[in-house]
C-alpha cells in the first residue's frame, strides 16, 4: 500500500535521475513511513552479459566469505563493495557474468540457502535500492542521489499485511524476463486464486506479499507474448481489488489502476519529462506546469522510449 | 431454539388488580374494553399471537424468539413462555427448515437486529483464579480498588478520563429514540463513564446530558460538520463493527421521521445504507491521512479513535496505530446492530476474546502498546466480563446491548422496524412515552456502577488493587476452543 | 481590508492551519503563498473571512468548511471542500476524484477536469464542474445539485435517492436508480443564475440534461 512514482526522461539521456525520485519519493513519505524503494534504469553500464547482485548478509564472521564462495563457485565475482546499513545485516554488492539469464535464478536459489542470507536483487539494467526507514535516510544511506539513469520508479512502503523489513520493501522483481520491477499501492485480495496458476507453471515464490504476485503475473504475459501495454490491460481484468501499479522495464514504464479507481494517480507530461506519481505533490518536484492529469479507473498507460 | 408459548385462559380473564396497566400494556385507554386487554397481541414483535373470536392465542409458535415481552406486559401473568429442546432431524434443524420455507416464498434474505445468536467461545469459558497464600487476596469491603482510567493519552492534549473502564458504545439517533439517548446520555455521566453519538449526528438534548461524549464519524458522514465534531470529547472513525463486518450502518425508512431526517439531512422515509467503507478510507495511508485531517478540524485537542470489526485484527490494529490512532476499538462477531442481514451476523468475524488478545499482542510487536489505548466490544454483560477482557488486554470496555437491556430491552431483535415495544428503537411518540428517560438512566447508572462493582471484586480476589492490573496470567481456560483461541492455559495442569 | 499573509513553504499543516484559524479571528483576508499541494489546508475553519491558496493544494482541501470563500490558484488533491457545511471552495485548475464529498451546504467548483466520484454521498449544496468528471460521479448522492459542464463518465448518479445532476455533454452511462427527466424552464434559469454568478459563460441552457433519482428506496421496501 503505500506511495509510488515513476518519471522518464524522454531524451533517452542519463539525468540526475536517482536525485529527482528522491525528492519525488520524499513527498509521498507520509503514506509509506515503514520503508522505501528504487528501480533506477538505464544507468548501470554493464556488459551485455553481466549482472549486479545485491546481498543481505548478517554481520557475522566468515558469513561473507561463505558468500563470496557459493558464488565463484557459479561464475567469478568481477568487483564487490561492501555497503553498510541499519540492523545487524550489512549489503554486499558484486558484479558478474552469466551466459544465459536464465542462469541468475539458480545462483540466487544457491545463495540464499547460506543461513542469514537473502539476495535482495539481481539485474542487468536497473539499480534496485531498498531499506526500511524513511526516504532521505535510504538515501543518504546509498547515496542515492548520485544515481544516473534514464528512468526509474520509486515507492515508499505502508504495511499491511505482511512484514516490514528490507526483502518486503518495494520494488518486487522476477527472474522470468529480466529487468522487470514492479512498485504497487494497493491490495489483491484474489491474491491466491492468481498465485496458484502461476505456481503451477514453475513461479517460485518467495513471500506472500501481493505485489510479488503482481510481478510474476506481468512477466508470465510479457513472456507468453503480450506486450506491456496489452499485459497490463489484462492484469486489470485479472486482479481484483484496489490498486495502481508502476513497472518498470528496460524500455519504459507503465502503470495501470483498478476498475473502480479506488488507489489514486495522477500524471503530468512536459517535453523533457514523463511522470506519474500517488500524488500531485510528488509530480511538483519534477514538472513546472499546472496541467495534472487524473488517471482513470481501470486505465492503462505506458510510457517508452 | 424454539419456544412454547401458552396462554392461561382463565388467569388471561382475571379482574385488572395491576394500576396504570392499560396505558402501558397495550396503548387502549378504552376501559369498557379492558376486559380483552389484547397487550399479548399487541405487545409482541414477531406476530405470534392471532385473535380468534375475541380471545389472543400463541398461533404462530414457531415465529417466538423468547424475548418474553408479552409475559412480561401481561397484567394477569397469564402467559408462560418456555424454551423447547432443539428439534433436529441430523443438521436440520426445526429452525432451519423454516428458514427455508420462509426464503422459497419471499424471495429475500432475513434482516434483523442484535449480533451473532449462535454458541461460540466467549467470555464464560475463562475464569479468574484465585490469590490465596502464594499471594494475598485484597479485601473487598476494607480495602480499596481503582477503577479509573485515561484513554487516548497519545497525541491528544485532552485525553478521556473516566472513572470506570465501561463505556457505552455507539448507538445512532434514528436506529434508537431521542428518550433511549437521553437515557443513556444521564446513566453515563451519572456513573462517570462517557456515551457515544453513533454515526446518526448529534441530538443537543444528548450532548447537554451526556459529560463526555464521543463523536462517531462513519461512512455515511450523518450530520458531520466542524462543528460536530469540535463538540465531541473524543472522535471515533467507525471503519466497521462486529455484528457487521464488511457493511455500512443500515437504517431503514420506517425509522426516518422528519426529525431524525433533519438531523442526517437525507430524505424522509429514504433507507440509510451507510457505504461499507469510508469513500475515501481504501488502504491504510488513506486511514492515517484521514487522522491527520481530524486532527487538524478538531486542533489536536481529542483522542482519535478507530474501530474495526474484528477480522484480520492483528494487521488492522497495527496499521491504525502506525497511523497515529490514540485509542483503537476491536468489536467481535458478537457485538450488536439495529439492523443487518442474518448472514453476515453469524458466518462473518471472529469472538472478542480472539480479537483482544490477537490486538493486544499487534500492539506490543510494534511497540506501541504503552502509547495506544485497546478497547473491547462485543458481548460485554457482566463485571465478569469486564475483568476478563481487562486481564486479556483492554484497557476499557464498550457495553450497548447491555446497556439497552438495562433501560428495558429483551432482544426481540426487531430494531429495525422501528416498532420497539419499550419505547427505545423506535421513533413513534406513543410508544416513546412508554420510556421514563430519567428513571432509566439512573438504571443505566446503577447496571454500570453493579458491574465496575462485580469486576473489582474479581480484581480483588486476584490479588489486584486497580482493576488496569489484571493481567491474562489471572485468568484459565475451562475449554480447549477458548484455550486455543486466547492463548490462556487450561485450568489444571494442562497446558494449551 | 485587512489582509493577512502566510508564506507556507517551509511550513507543516498543523502549522499552517492554526496560523489560518488564529487570522481568521481578526483579518478579512488571507493569503496563503507557496501552498505546494500540501494536504488538509484550511481544515474546519468556521469564520466568514476570505481564503486564497497561491498554489496547488493536497488532499481535503477546505475539508468541514462553514463560512469561509476559498479560492484555489493551482489545482486540488482528492476530496476537496469535503464535507463543507457552507461558504465557496473555488478551485481554478483541476481537482482528483471525490471532489465536493459529502458536502451539506455551500458551493464547490472546479473550473477544469475532476476525476471520479464527485459529489458522493453529498446531502446538500451545490457542485460545479467546469470540464469533465469520471466514473460514478453523484454515488450515493443524497441531495444537492451536481452541474457538470464536460462529459461525465460511467454509471453516474448510481444509488442516488435525492437531488439532481445536470449535465451539458456526454454522459456515458446511468447508474442503478438515476434517470433521465426532462429539463424545465425553471431549471434553465436556475442554472443560468447559478452559472452567471460563477463567471461560466454558456450558450445555451437548454443543452442540459437532467439526471435525478427513480426511488427514493432503491433496496428495502418496495
Amino acid at each position: 500500500m503505500c506511495g509510488i512514482a515513476g518519471i522518464v526522461y524522454k531524451d533517452k539521456k542519463l539525468h540526475n535521475i536517482g536525485n529527482d525520485m528522491t525528492n519525488m519519493l520524499h513527498q509521498l513519505q507520509h503514506r509509506g513511513p515503514d520503508s522505501a524503494g528504487y528501480s533506477i534504469y538505464g544507468g548501470t553500464g554493464l556488459e551485455e552479459d553481466e549482472y549486479i547482485l545485491k546481498i543481505q548478509v548478517k554481520e557475522s564472521e566468515k558469513l561473507l566469505d561463505k558468500v563470496k564462495d557459493t558464488i565463484n563457485f557459479i561464475t567469478p565475482i568481477k568487483n564487490d563493495a561492501i555497503l553498510p546499513s541499519v540492523g545487524d545485516s550489512f549489503i554486499y554488492k558484486c558484479k558478474i557474468s552469466l551466459d544465459r539469464f536464465c542462469e541468475l535464478k539458480p545462483l540466487i536459489t544457491k545463495v540464499d540457502t547460506i543461513d542469514d542470507v537473502i539476495v535482495i536483487n539481481g539485474s542487468h539494467d536497473f539499480e534496485m535500492i531498498k531499506d526500511v526507514g524513511s526516504v532521505l535516510d535510504i538515501a543518504q544511506r546509498y547515496d542515492v542521489r548520485d544515481v544516473k539513469g534514464t528512468h526509474a520508479i520509486g515507492h515508499t512502503r505502508f504495511s499491511t499485511e505482511s512484514g516490514v523489513d528490507r526483502y518486503h520493501a518495494h520494488p518486487f522483481q522476477t527472474y522470468i524476463v529480466r529487468d522487470i520491477s514492479v512498485v504497487h499501492n494497493g491490495q489483491i485480495t484474489n491474491y491466491w486464486k492468481v498465485r496458484d496458476p502461476l505456481e503451477r507453471k514453475g513461479h517460485i515464490f518467495e513471500t506472500f506479499n501481493d505485489t510479488e504476485c503482481l510481478v510474476h503475473y506481468i512477466a508470465d504475459k510479457l513472456d507468453t507474448g503480450y506486450s506491456l501495454e496489452e499485459a497490463l490491460e489484462q492484469s486489470v481484468e485479472d486482479m481484483d481489488g484496489p490498486f495502481s501499479y508502476i513497472i518498470g522495464t528496460p524500455q519504459g514504464i507503465g502503470i495501470a489502476k483498478d476498475k473502480l479507481g479506488l488507489r489514486p494517480g495522477v500524471m503530468a507530461e512536459t517535453d523533457d519529462v514523463f511522470a506519474i506519481a500517488s500524488e500531485e505533490v510528488s509530480l511538483r518536484e519534477v514538472v513546472d506546469t499546472h496541467h495534472v492529469e487524473q488517471i482513470s479507473p481501470g486505465e492503462v498507460m505506458v510510457y517508452e522510449i | 431454539m424454539p419456544y412454547r408459548v401458552e396462554r392461561n385462559p382463565e388467569l388471561c380473564k382475571k379482574n385488572f388488580g395491576r394500576p396504570g396497566c392499560c396505558w402501558y400494556l397495550c396503548d387502549d385507554r378504552d376501559e369498557k374494553i379492558c376486559g380483552r386487554c389484547f397487550s399479548c397481541f399487541n405487545n409482541c414483535p414477531h406476530g405470534v399471537y392471532e385473535i380468534i373470536q375475541g380471545d389472543p392465542y400463541p398461533l404462530n409458535q414457531e415465529k417466538c424468539v423468547g424475548c418474553r415481552i408479552c409475559l412480561e406486559m401481561c397484567p394477569n401473568r397469564a402467559i408462560e413462555v418456555n424454551a423447547i429442546p432443539e428439534d433436529a432431524r441430523q443438521g436440520w434443524g426445526f429452525p432451519d427448515i423454516v428458514e427455508i420455507v420462509r426464503q422459497s416464498q419471499t424471495a429475500s434474505y432475513k434482516l434483523r437486529s442484535t449480533g451473532a445468536l449462535r454458541r461460540i467461545p466467549d467470555f464464560d469459558d475463562l475464569v479468574v483464579i484465585p490469590a490465596q497464600v502464594s499471594r494475598p487476596p485484597i479485601d473487598k469491603y476494607r480495602e480499596p480498588c481503582g477503577t479509573d482510567v485515561v484513554l487516548g493519552d497519545r497525541y491528544a492534549e485532552n485525553p478521556l478520563k473516566i472513572d470506570t473502564p465501561i463505556m457505552i458504545g455507539a448507538m445512532s439517533f434514528g436506529a434508537l429514540s431521542k428518550e433511549a439517548k437521553m437515557a443513556l446520555a444521564i446513566g453515563s455521566s451519572l456513573a462517570g463513564t462517557v456515551t457515544n453519538t453513533g454515526e446518526g449526528g448529534m441530538l443537543p438534548e444528548e450532548r447537554e446530558l451526556a459529560d463526555k461524549l464521543i463523536a462517531q464519524y462513519a461512512s455515511g458522514r450523518f450530520g458531520v460538520s466542524a462543528d460536530y465534531l469540535k463538540k465531541g470529547d473524543a472522535i471515533e472513525i467507525k471503519i466497521g463493527q462486529g455484528a457487521k463486518s464488511g457493511m455500512g450502518g443500515h437504517l431503514l425508512g420506517e425509522k426516518v421521521t422528519a426529525e431524525v431526517s433533519r438531523i442526517r439531512n437525507i430524505p424522509e422515509g429514504s433507507d440509510a445504507l451507510s457505504p461499507a467503507r469510508h469513500m475515501d478510507i481504501v488502504g491504510p495511508e488513506d486511514l492515517s491521512m484521514k487522522i491527520s485531517q481530524l486532527r487538524e478540524i478538531t486542533d489536536w485537542k481529542v483522542p482519535i479513535m478507530v474501530k474495526f470489526a474484528s477480522g484480520k485484527v492483528a494487521s488492522d490494529v497495527k496499521i491504525a496505530a502506525k497511523g497515529g490512532a490514540d485509542i483503537i476499538v476491536v468489536d467481535g462477531m458478537q457485538g450488536g446492530t439495529g439492523a443487518g442481514p442474518e448472514v453476515i451476523m453469524e458466518h462473518s468475524g471472529i469472538p472478542s476474546v480472539a480479537s483482544i488478545v490477537e490486538a493486544d499482542m499487534a500492539l506490543k510487536e510494534i511497540g506501541l502498546r504503552d502509547q495506544v489505548s485497546l478497547v473491547a466490544a462485543g458481548g460485554v454483560r457482566s463485571g465478569a466480563d469486564l475483568a476478563k477482557a481487562i486481564a486479556l488486554g483492554a484497557d476499557a470496555v464498550y457495553i450497548a446491548t447491555a446497556a439497552l437491556i438495562s433501560i428495558g430491552c429483551r432482544v426481540c431483535q426487531m430494531c429495525y422496524t422501528g416498532t420497539c415495544r419499550k419505547g427505545i428503537a423506535t421513533q413513534d411518540l406513543s410508544l416513546r412515552h412508554r420510556l421514563d428517560y430519567k428513571e432509566m438512566g439512573k438504571n443505566v447508572a446503577n447496571y454500570i456502577n453493579t458491574m465496575t462493582d462485580e469486576a473489582c471484586m474479581l480484581v480483588q480476589q486476584a490479588g489486584n488493587t486497580h482493576i488496569t492490573k489484571l493481567e491474562k496470567e489471572n485468568l484459565r481456560s475451562l475449554t480447549l476452543e477458548a484455550s486455543s483461541l486466547t492463548g490462556v492455559p487450561m485450568a489444571g495442569v494442562g497446558k494449551i | 481590508m485587512n489582509v493577512f499573509e502566510i508564506n507556507a513553504e517551509k511550513l507543516t499543516p498543523r502549522e499552517i492551519n492554526s496560523q489560518i484559524k488564529q487570522a481568521s479571528e481578526e483579518y478579512d483576508k488571507i493569503i496563503i503563498r507557496n501552498p505546494n499541494a500540501k494536504h488538509y489546508l484550511s481544515a474546519g475553519v468556521t469564520e466568514d473571512v476570505e481564503i486564497e491558496f497561491d498554489g496547488s493544494v493536497g488532499y481535503f482541501a477546505g475539508c468541514m468548511c462553514e463560512g469561509p470563500k476559498i479560492k484555489i490558484n493551482g489545482n486540488a488533491g482528492w476530496f476537496a471542500g469535503d464535507n463543507i457545511t457552507g461558504g465557496e471552495v473555488i478551485v481554478e485548475g483541476s481537482a482528483g476524484d471525490g471532489a465536493g464529498q459529502g458536502i451539506y451546504d455551500g458551493t464547490v467548483v472546479v473550473r477544469e477536469s475532476v476525476g471520479s466520484r464527485t459529489g458522493e454521498i453529498m446531502k446538500n449544496g451545490t457542485i460545479i464542474i467546469g470540464g469533465n468528471s469520471g466514473f460514478m460521479t453523484g454515488i450515493f448522492m443524497m441531495g444537492g445539485r451536481i452541474i457538470i459542464l464536460g462529459d461525465v463518465g460511467d454509471d453516474v448518479a448510481e444509488s442516488i435517492i435525492r437531488g439532481v445532476i445536470y449535465v451539458k455533454g456526454e454522459i456515458k452511462s446511468l447508474g442503478h436508480n438515476a434517470k433521465l427527466e426532462e429539463l424545465t424552464f425553471e431549471d434553465t434559469l436556475d442554472l443560468e443564475e447559478t452559472l452567471t454568478e460563477y463567471d461560466f459563460d454558456i450558450d445555451d441552457y437548454s443543452e442540459f440534461k437532467k439526471i435525478v433519482p427513480e426511488s427514493t428506496r432503491p433496496f428495502y421496501g418496495h
